[in-house]
């Protein structure tokens, strides 16, 4: 069983003053199968955790380990390779490739990992299909709603059936009910694949959903509940 | 805050972005202006180089005949001539050849200037000799002395100078061998070949070899003691010209005697004047203009003529002279009176009148028919042939009064001159054997005088030529006359006797006009470099709005009008144009000097000498900076125009194309176009086969461009239908697939950037394969060669038949030699003298050369044709044959005369540029305009630089021109070295250079492969701008696609992958447009390649395709290093 263990990470970033301390003695668990909301007012430093949890970014001290890895000593090279394997993106603005269709789109990750499966094939179009996409197959993404834009997104956020998917405000630019429909397939996809789900999000209403709450100000994380 | 202030500040804040734009103005600027440069130096240096090699010789004055050079002095004396020039300094030019015999095998050197001068050459300028030049000893140029490997001064070296005689030698009486004239001369200093150090009568920029001699000894080696037959006269401001009106002073002012004008005015002891030419005969237009001047007196033209024998029966008379003229019945120049005193009825035609004493000698009767044997008046080749006429005797003149003058026969060197009849030695055959007592007690008692007369009609049909058709005029003097009155009284216009007034400066000046227009031809090299950096300011000024697509559509947001927007762009693309292109006029001086570099080294075979320096001219910089300035703000005006219709919400996102949106079918219809455009393409190239040059080169590029339309359409068909397979499949490759499909995201885009690449690949391999060497060539008749394999040229004419067996003899060839030339076969064409007129001069030509072709040549046929006028199945097969026809005449009813020309000629030098049909003017001997009409274009040919008519033609209109100086040989492959050798080995006296026809149209085509070399060395120079457009417009996909670039990077691709993606993107752009490129030009070259005209120098060619393909790699490393330095947290973040 994958498990993600954040242990007193702390992020700063240098300015002509004193160092910016954004994040600071971040530490939770999480285990397979669990969801994770963080929520937090504009600037405490939501997506910063975000990227420092995809390894987009290194934490200036603390640890951040998944599946007993920790990406932050990893070369580019590594921690690309580590990206492409354990973790899945669903950011609040799709970024699908406006030239490729929507299958495509969600097979663009196993270009990384070198070669497409057959299998990988499979599980796109399976994945396309349980978010509904399944007519849609050779769609453009400017062929596509709003939704239909993000649910491809989360399709391709698990193709590589990764133990974590990070989703940073999924459906921040989705009408209410829209949203309501993504966070669902969110949340089904996230417990069929066993993968585990940290949504950082304003939505309460998304957070709600979410098995555990944590609030993140000042830079430090709390309990929301 | 103003507009002004606004526009600044955007400078300012997007200085990077409008620093690149300015690259790309700079860049056109800098060719547009150094193009203008070039163009400005050529003509500066050729000007320059006039100016230097005449010093401060304004005019000349150059005889045909050899006139007193006291003359000179009477010229400057004039006031009129004082008023425009300086000085009057008599010479002696001549062409000569030069001997080193020191080494072995000898250093020969043809065409050398040689100038008799004395101590007053010094008032023509500076570089000619230092000192005084003693007799006997020669000044060199630089150039000669290379020419003759001559290292130091003091050497000896033999001059071969022509010997000037008064007869023309193709007439019975002129001389045709001992034409040369040698002596053994010193070389007392060899000067650098500067000022007059490189004087030349005629324009060019290769330096010729000239020579000083004293004038007082050239005189005396040419026995003509105190004569000259040339007059510089040099101007009062040596860096300009005289004004025009001065041209009209010198013919004023110069007043030759008739002596000076070879002509010889003598009071006989009949009292009349009699008045003959040096050259025995009175030309037609010198004999009209006598005629004209000498008035309402009385005159008698005359036409004596030598006649082998006069026979009756099986008796006769040998070698006596026969007067043709119409009697007259008064004294002085009458009357003819017949044994019992009456005077004689005039001579009908036919009819014959002997004198009592030659008539007695025959015992001929009146009613008797007489035989008059004499030689041909024209001889060709050296053969003269004697005919035989019979007349009816008429009547029997007594040898007395008029019928007694032996002023009717002019004087003949050799003959008219000896006590006896065996002591003439005459140039013609001549068989001492016959001469009797009785011949020599008349010569002794009547000298020349006729024994025979006939009807000046008579005489004339029997013995006129194109040298003329009256030996003498006996003009009848008015009461008291005296013959200084009448000669005083003569006003004859020089210029029929063969004068000539050249103002040198002013024709040289307007000469360096060049005979190409180096700015328009550099400017076309340019015309991709230009196109190239415009596309650059195009695509980079685009890229620069794009990048502020948010600030621009917040100013729509907030109110601004995009009229408003437009013009603020607009108005900040002017100044950074403005700006670049002002540091652009610097770069295009720069680019100018380099080009000139690449003319005096690398190209140095299209001016053949590395004259050129750098002339600035202050309108050259002004219409390039206007020129620059122009063509980028209007490709600002374009980029601004095509991004007016993106929406303010787009804009806010930071977008401006809305063509990757999405999937566009393309029409049906248009899949037919690419294959229908390449099924034309081949059946222009097919159908135009063997049509004219110019349908041929229309052909080409029209072939060539069907292709590459062809090909482009395909390629964006591809590209708007995504036909580019699947993006991802299973296996590998998925990365490529990735990047093709990246490639079709912007179809437009792509497309361009594959045609800027592919049309100016298409140019570079068309224009390579054109570049062939003729050396290799063997001699083939439909060729440029025209099947001969050798080419030779002689200073000094000759008058034998290199055919003949007796031809062979009398030039001197061995028995050996004389064997293997039996197995060739030349033709010697006729040469007027004039401007070089091949493209290996950059001077105008005012007059080329002109050949006379003779008949055998015309039939013979042969040579490659660009175009002509034939119109019936002969004349296809051989268009020479229409230089034997009629021309049209001209539109003002001005007859033409037909003339065929290599079409270099025709178009570069002469500016003959609608071809066939058009008419040129040349000046014929009397300084009469001839106008002839084009009726053929030749191919590259061997006969290059020079006007061709029939040989009949030539003489007709030149009719002084003797000899042939010009020899096309037909030899087989493996005798050609035996015969050159065997030429040069007996006819090197005459000045003769020999090559190969190969050699010699490899040197005419040097400039040709040199213009194309640096057609395409700018042209690749335009295609690697052209790499840099293309790495531009990947720059911006690569900005455009940041956020998807972080993306995928996000999901696990390396920058090094990501980066990769871009690089092969690049490589397929280019890729498809050299490949594009190289297809096109091979569909267009086929028809070429397959006759044979063309050759692709694969591996040159090779090289440079993969340079750019390299070097365009390398310039996309800009977009690369952009994607590997995207931030990838702000880019998720749409930052």
């Amino acid at each position: 069983m994958a498990q993600l263990i954040v242990d007193n990470v702390t992020k700063e970033f240098p300015t002509r003053d004193d160092p910016l301390v954004v994040l600071q003695g971040i530490s939770f668990q999480l285990q397979s199968g669990g969801n994770l909301a963080v929520i937090g007012p504009s600037g405490s430093g939501k997506t910063t955790l975000l990227n420092l949890l995809g390894a987009l970014e290194r934490p200036t001290s603390g640890s951040i380990t998944l599946d007993g890895r920790d990406p932050s000593g990893l070369s580019e090279k590594d921690a690309a390779a580590f990206r492409s394997e354990t973790i899945g993106f669903v950011f609040q603005d799709h970024h699908l490739l406006p030239q490729c269709s929507v299958l495509e789109n969600v097979l663009v990750p196993t270009i990384a990992a070198g070669q497409t499966q057959p299998e990988d094939v499979e599980h796109a179009r399976h994945l396309l299909d349980r978010v509904g996409l399944s007519d849609r197959l050779d769609h453009r993404p400017a062929e596509l709603s709003g939704g239909q834009r993000q649910r491809t997104a989360i399709a391709r956020a698990l193709v590589r059936r990764p133990a974590l998917v990070l989703a940073d405000e999924p459906t921040g630019n989705l009408d209410r009910t829209t949203a309501g429909q993504v966070a669902d397939l969110l949340l089904e996809l996230q417990a069929d694949e066993n993968t585990m789900l940290i949504v950082v999000t304003h939505s309460t209403t998304l957070a709600e959903r979410m098995q555990r709450r944590k609030l993140l100000d000042n830079g430090r994380l709390q309990e929301a509940d | 805050m103003s507009k002004l202030q606004f526009v600044f500040a955007s400078l300012v804040h997007y200085g990077r972005t409008n620093l690149a734009v300015a690259f790309g103005v700079m860049a056109a600027t800098a060719v547009l202006t150094g193009a203008l440069l070039v163009g400005d130096s050529m003509q500066g240096s050729l000007r320059d180089l006039t100016l230097d090699r005449l010093g401060r010789i304004d005019q000349a004055v150059v005889s045909q005949t050899f006139f007193d050079a006291q003359l000179c002095d009477k010229t400057e004396g004039s006031s009129d001539f004082q008023k425009y020039f300086d000085a009057a300094v008599p010479a002696i030019v001549l062409d000569a050849s030069f001997e080193n015999t020191a080494l072995d095998p000898p250093r020969r050197a043809n065409r050398v200037t040689l100038i008799g001068c004395d101590e007053r050459i010094s008032a023509l300028g500076p570089g000619g000799p230092a000192e005084p030049i003693a007799s006997g000893q020669i000044v060199i140029n630089r150039e000669l002395a290379k020419d003759l490997k001559l290292e130091d001064e003091g050497a000896d070296i033999m001059l071969r100078l022509p010997r000037i005689t008064s007869i023309p030698a193709d007439s019975p009486l002129g001389r045709k061998d001992e034409t040369i004239e040698s002596s053994r001369v010193k070389v007392a200093e060899i000067i650098p070949s500067e000022g007059l150090g490189r004087f030349n009568m005629r324009p060019g920029q290769a330096v010729p070899t000239v020579a000083f001699v004293p004038l007082a000894w050239l005189q005396d080696r040419l026995e003509q003691a105190g004569k000259v037959n040339a007059i510089f006269v040099t101007g009062l401001d040596p860096s300009q010209a005289a004004p025009l009106e001065a041209d009209a002073v010198l013919p004023a002012v110069l007043a030759p005697q008739p002596a000076d004008l070879g002509l010889s005015i003598a009071e006989t002891k009949l009292g009349y004047f009699n008045v003959t030419s040096r050259q025995m005969m009175l030309s037609v237009p010198v004999e009209s203009e006598l005629l004209r001047t000498i008035g309402d007196r009385t005159v008698q033209p005359a036409l004596t003529y030598l006649a082998n024998a006069v026979a009756v029966g099986d008796r006769e008379v040998p070698y006596s002279t026969v007067a043709a003229v119409d009697f007259s019945d008064s004294p002085p120049l009458g009357p003819f009176a017949d044994p019992d005193g009456k005077s004689l009825a005039p001579l009908g035609d036919g009819e014959i009148c002997l004198n009592s004493w030659a008539a007695q000698d025959l015992k001929a009767k009146v009613g008797d028919v007489v035989r008059v044997r004499y030689f041909r008046p024209e001889s060709t080749d050296g053969a003269i042939e004697e005919t035989e006429v019979e007349l009816k005797l008429a009547a029997i003149a007594q040898l007395a009064g008029a019928a007694a003058d032996p002023g009717f026969t002019p004087e003949v060197e050799g003959v008219t001159d000896q006590l006896s009849i065996n002591d003439w030695d005459p140039p013609f055959p001549f068989d001492a054997r016959a001469i009797r007592d009785q011949d020599e007690t008349y010569w002794d008692e009547h000298r020349a005088t006729p024994k025979a007369f006939v009807s000046l009609a008579t005489g004339r049909k029997l013995w006129g030529s194109r040298f003329g058709e009256t030996t003498s005029l006996r003009v009848v003097p008015k009461e008291g006359e005296s013959l200084e009155q009448f000669t005083s009284s003569l006003s004859l216009k020089p210029e029929v006797f063969g004068f000539r007034f050249q103002p040198l400066k002013r024709q040289g000046l307007a000469a360096s006009k060049g005979a190409t227009p180096f700015d328009v031809l550099f400017l076309a090299f340019s015309f991709f470099v230009i196109i190239a950096a415009v596309m650059l300011v195009l695509l980079l000024f685009r890229l620069g709005i794009e990048q502020r697509a948010e600030s621009i559509g917040l100013l729509q947001a907030v109110g601004l009008n995009r009229r408003t927007i437009a013009g603020l762009l607009a108005m900040e693309g002017l100044v950074v144009a403005a700006l670049a292109a002002a540091a652009g006029i610097g770069l295009g001086v720069g680019y100018a000097a380099l080009m000139l570099l690449g003319l005096r080294t690398l190209w140095l075979a299209a001016v053949v000498t590395p004259f050129l320096i750098l002339h600035v001219d202050a309108s050259s910089l002004l219409v390039g900076y206007a020129c620059g300035v122009a063509l980028c703000f209007a490709a600002i005006l374009w980029a601004l125009w095509r991004s007016r219709q993106t929406s303010i919400a787009r804009l806010l996102g930071g977008q401006f194309d809305d063509e990757a949106i999405g999937f566009k079918k393309p029409w049906a219809w248009t899949r037919w176009l690419a294959p229908a455009m390449i099924l034309v393409a081949i059946a222009v190239a097919v159908t135009t086969r063997g049509l004219r040059e110019e349908v041929r080169a229309g052909a080409f590029f029209g072939a060539g461009a069907l292709v590459l339309t062809a090909g482009l359409l395909a390629i964006r068909r591809r590209l708007r239908a995504q036909a580019t397979g699947p993006a991802v499949a299973p296996g590998r490759g998925n990365l490529l697939r990735l990047t093709l499909r990246n490639a079709a995201r912007n179809p437009g885009r792509s497309t361009l950037s594959i045609g800027l690449i592919a049309s100016t690949c298409f140019l570079i391999v068309a224009i390579s394969a054109f570049h062939f060497d003729p050396a290799l060539q063997k001699p083939r008749i439909d060729s440029g060669n025209g099947g001969f394999a050798l080419v030779a040229e002689t200073d000094q004419p000759i008058y034998y038949d290199v055919n003949s067996d007796d031809g062979r003899f009398d030039l001197g060839f061995s028995d050996d030699d004389s064997d293997l030339l039996a197995q060739t076969t030349t033709y010697g064409l006729r040469v007027q003298a004039g401007d070089h007129a091949t493209c290996l001069n950059l001077y105008q030509p005012r007059q080329p050369r002109i050949f006379g072709l003779p008949k055998a040549l015309i039939e013979r046929g042969g040579f490659s044709w660009a175009s002509s006028a034939a119109k019936t199945p002969e004349e296809k097969a051989n268009p020479w044959l229409l230089l034997g026809k009629p021309a049209e005449a001209d539109t003002d009813g001005t007859p033409c005369l037909p003339v065929v020309l290599d079409m270099n000629t025709a178009v570069y030098a002469l500016h003959l540029t609608s071809g066939v049909g058009q008419t040129y003017d040349v000046t014929d001997d009397q300084g009469r305009t001839v106008r002839l009409r084009v009726v053929g274009l030749l191919n590259n040919s061997i006969l290059q630089g020079n006007l061709l008519i029939t040989e009949e033609a030539l003489l007709k209109h030149f009719p002084q021109v003797t000899g042939r100086r010009f020899f096309l040989i037909e030899s087989d492959d493996d005798r050609t070295d035996a015969v050159e050798a065997a030429w040069n080995r007996t006819l090197g006296d005459f000045g003769l250079k020999v090559e190969t026809s190969g050699a010699r149209l490899s040197a005419f085509l040097a400039i040709q492969n040199t213009y194309l070399l640096t057609f395409q060395s700018v042209g690749g120079l335009g295609l690697l701008l052209g790499t840099f457009g293309l790495a531009a417009v990947q720059l911006r996909n690569v900005l455009e696609r940041r956020r998807e670039l972080a993306l995928l990077r996000a999901v696990g691709f390396r920058r090094s992958t990501l980066g990769l993606t871009v690089l092969l993107e690049n490589a397929l752009l280019l890729g498809a447009g050299l490949v594009c490129g190289v297809v096109a030009a091979a569909v267009a070259l086929l028809p070429h390649l397959m006759a044979g005209h063309a050759a692709v120098p694969v591996q040159s060619l090779a090289l440079m395709l993969l340079t750019i393909f390299v070097v365009g790699l390398l310039a996309s490393l800009f977009a690369v290093r952009a994607t590997l330095r995207a931030p990838l947290v702000a880019a998720l973040r749409g930052q």
